[in-house]
């Protein structure tokens, strides 16, 4: 089993094994799908993303769901 | 001139240190809740992985030391004026969701294949009955795997899981753990990864609580 703590500094975050992405996609999930929202305030910059082993199709229905709200 | 905001709290919040943009942390208070926000020109927080943490070391340097409800990133509201209205509107929400959190962190637990990922079952009748027959499979080892975690739910106050969220993952869930017994949650993790031959689980956090802001579990 692998147990991470905090995901800093950037240099960890982008190294190999498999609890690396893991990680990241939990982050985007957090950040990007949970937490308190404020209706109709939602303004995220989509285009200029650049992003490692993301799930796009997770991060594109987050965008459109913060864009439709 | 906008307010980016990161967390709720109650109004004694202690409020210190910098945000995006490098912009101090402020609090917006109204009645038991403050709205802790950074003022920014026009803010557009761009989700790259540097703001996204940028963010989530602000969140977490809150929840140190105080009982918070994070916010989703890229929150935005105009004024100080629409930050109190905000927190005027859903305060009974806002105050009994930091009740339910106080003193307690997210822990994620993932489980994924352990190895190779599985092999997609042999077609005999066609692509698409393999293909459907492989996802009930997957669906139906992904609920044994649920079934083997439920002793994690026992060391939690609120748990959330989901079967298959993305290829290849096998489950996903979060649970609201109280600080105090931490470390019993990931021993017993570690005590159930060693009882699957299936599937490898990995443990992340301390978390804020993003996915527990809300009232009923999903």
């Amino acid at each position: 089993m692998s147990t991470a703590r905090a995901l800093y500094p950037p240099s960890q975050r982008h190294g190999a094994g498999a609890a690396q992405p893991v990680t990241l996609l939990d982050l985007v999930d957090r950040l990007l799908a949970n937490g308190v929202v404020v209706h109709g305030h939602i303004t995220l910059a989509a285009a200029d993303v650049d992003l490692v082993d993301i799930d796009l199709a997770l991060l594109i229905a987050a965008t459109a769901k913060a864009g439709g709200g | 001139m906008s307010l980016l905001l990161y967390a709720i709290a109650e109004a004694e919040v202690a409020v210190a240190g910098t945000g995006l943009e490098d912009r101090p942390l402020h609090s917006v208070k109204a009645g038991p809740l403050a709205a802790i926000v950074s003022t920014h020109d026009t803010p557009r927080p761009q989700p790259t992985i540097d703001t996204l943490c940028q963010y989530e070391e602000a969140v977490e340097r809150l929840m140190s030391s105080n009982a918070i409800l994070p916010a989703r990133f890229a929150s935005v509201v105009e004024d100080e004026e629409e930050a109190r209205t905000m927190l005027s509107r859903r305060r009974r929400d806002l105050v009994s969701a930091l009740d339910r959190v106080r003193g307690a962190v997210e822990l994620a637990v993932s489980a994924g294949w352990r190895g190779a990922p599985q092999p997609a079952a042999a077609a005999r009748r066609g692509p698409g009955t393999a293909y459907l027959e492989t996802r009930l499979g997957q669906r139906a080892r992904a609920k044994q795997v649920a079934v083997a975690l439920e002793p994690l739910a026992g060391v939690a106050r609120v748990s959330r899981c989901r079967l298959n969220p993305r290829a290849e993952a096998v489950l996903q869930a979060a649970y609201l753990v109280d600080r105090t017994r931490i470390d019993d949650f990931v021993g017993l993790v570690e005590v159930l990864d060693g009882r699957l031959a299936e599937v490898e689980l990995a443990c992340t956090g301390p978390w804020p609580p993003y996915s527990f802001v809300e009232g009923a579990p999903a």
